[in-house]
């Protein structure tokens, strides 16, 4: 029924019941790994029910993969047994770090640019790829604060990233959208971005709404995708592949299912 | 960059006790902020879900407060936020001039919540009555569901406890176990608690009878109640 698709939809636990009362056709959902992590219970159980109707994307959100420390043991383990599991079609996580002086920011935090940390993502990268057994993807970041010293344009960085590692790259049009703004720029300087990234290296485009608070826009996932940012994920399309599986992302604000069903099938054709 | 420019950013985020703006960074005081309110939000939002009750026994302004006052000594230290919340009973405690609900309530609900994440339960298995026929009770042991504990609540929470527990009455003994996949929380006789805790510590039947065994002619109704209520499941040869 979803042969020939490629917008899946992030699924959250307002639509759980619904999406396995009624079963749209989806080629695939997304879901975050972190909610997952249990010996049993109601929402693995979901999970499961979901996992039997429809392929599944695992997608983290609190590796910190950039962390200096290191990655948390009892996280990996986690996240291999979910893995096995669930047998994802996709799993991916954030270049960011979080884990910092013994504390878990539980946000996406930004990295330097530069070739010290670039050896340290490919490193934990490879590190879980192996423990995996498989490749992952990689997304890049709305980012609030930028460190100094950047070497690398963040492009290259993320060129280097998927060379070396081995790992895709996740592109998502609203971050880029949401990053050119607060730098100051409009939809060239994300258009600039995404002309700048190695075609192939790309393995799914994310596409969400963000927040207008003034001086800036915050990547919130809480309202409906906006025409620039449609137009950018068209471009992306254009570039990266038409069939590059696309993710519609709502985290907060969450509208009845339909109203997300109807923006994935914007998506497919966009 | 150095896991120090990294703990810096954290530590400011959470609001850590002497923490500073980070240095290093081209930051605009509302980039930072925007990580801030974050955490802030993030904090409110992951408790309110574990500790409903406690939120509406507080109200949500105090309650808010609070969140972000555990937050603060107590920030998160693993990436899974569901497991995030476990010292607010004894947080709650320390604070000055606090009531004794808050704390209960906070060890009641945690208690709930953890359950969610464990293995599921096998199913009840009515050869339980021919095996406590024919078994020798030093060879076997109960089964409880997962979760199962007694917890000791001030009577003031009686009618906000007894909305949605199995059975009407009031504490302060409550019983909690996970039912299928949903936590369940009932009243419990206070004059039964010993043999109940008897059953869940020790190795064998038999033991726990030897433990208590001025309330073994208490065993039959608490275990019949067990079985009613669905928190006895069976039991194994030890």
């Amino acid at each position: 029924m979803s042969e020939g698709l490629v917008a899946g939809l992030g699924l959250r636990q307002p639509h759980y019941v619904d999406l396995l009362t009624r079963r749209p056709s989806l080629p695939f959902v997304e879901v975050h790994s972190e909610n997952f992590f249990a010996e049993g219970g109601a929402a693995l159980g979901v999970l499961h029910a979901v996992r039997a109707d429809y392929a599944v994307s695992l997608h983290g959100v609190g590796l910190g993969l950039g962390s200096a420390v290191g990655l948390d043991e009892w996280h990996l383990q986690q996240l291999q047994q979910l893995v096995e599991r669930v047998q994802p079609v996709r799993v991916s996580d954030h270049a960011c770090f979080a884990r910092a002086g013994g504390l878990h920011a539980q946000d996406l935090l930004p990295l330097r640019f530069d070739d010290a940390t670039l050896n340290r993502l490919v490193d934990h990268v490879q590190q879980v790829q192996e423990r995996l057994g498989r490749s992952i993807l990689v997304e890049h970041l709305s980012a609030y604060v930028v460190w100094d010293g950047d070497t690398l344009a963040e492009p290259d960085f993320f060129n280097a990233l998927t060379a070396r590692s081995g790992c895709q790259l996740l592109l998502d049009v609203n971050n880029l959208y949401v990053n050119a703004h607060n730098a100051g720029g409009g939809p060239a300087a994300a258009r600039a971005w995404m002309g700048a990234i190695r075609p192939g290296s790309v393995g799914e485009i994310h596409v969400a709404g963000h927040a207008d608070v003034g001086a800036l826009y915050i990547d919130d996932h809480g309202s409906p995708v906006i025409e620039p940012v449609w137009a950018l994920l068209a471009e992306g399309r254009a570039r990266f592949g038409r069939d590059v599986p696309i993710l519609l992302e709502r985290d907060t604000d969450i509208p009845p299912l339909d109203d997300l069903l109807a923006e994935v099938a914007r998506a497919e054709v966009a | 960059m150095t896991a120090d420019e990294q703990a810096a950013l954290v530590a400011w985020i959470w609001g850590q006790p002497g923490a500073l703006p980070p240095h290093g960074m081209q930051a605009s005081e509302r980039g930072l902020n925007a990580y801030r309110e974050h955490a802030k939000a993030l904090a409110v939002r992951a408790l309110a879900a574990v500790f409903p009750r406690l939120q509406t026994w507080m109200g949500e302004s105090e309650f808010a407060g609070l969140a972000w006052a555990f937050a603060r000594t107590h920030p998160p230290r693993a990436g899974d936020m569901n497991r995030w919340g476990g010292e607010l009973s004894a947080f709650l405690c320390g604070l000055p001039g606090m009531d004794e609900e808050p704390p209960a309530l906070a060890a009641f609900e945690w208690a709930l919540h953890c359950m969610a994440f464990a293995a599921d339960d096998g199913p009840a298995d009515e050869a339980l009555w021919q095996q406590l026929q024919l078994t020798d009770p030093g060879h076997l042991r109960l089964r409880f569901a997962t979760g199962i504990a007694l917890h000791h609540l001030p009577i003031s929470l009686n009618a906000m406890l007894s909305a949605g527990a199995e059975e009407t009455g009031g504490g302060p003994l409550w019983l909690v176990w996970r039912s299928g996949w949903r936590p369940a929380w009932t009243p419990f006789a206070e004059a039964q608690q010993n043999v109940l805790a008897a059953l869940l510590c020790e190795p064998t039947l038999a033991a726990a009878l030897q433990a208590q065994p001025a309330e073994a002619p208490l065993l039959a109704a608490v275990l019949q109640q067990g079985w009613r209520q669905g928190w006895l499941l069976g039991a194994q040869r030890a």
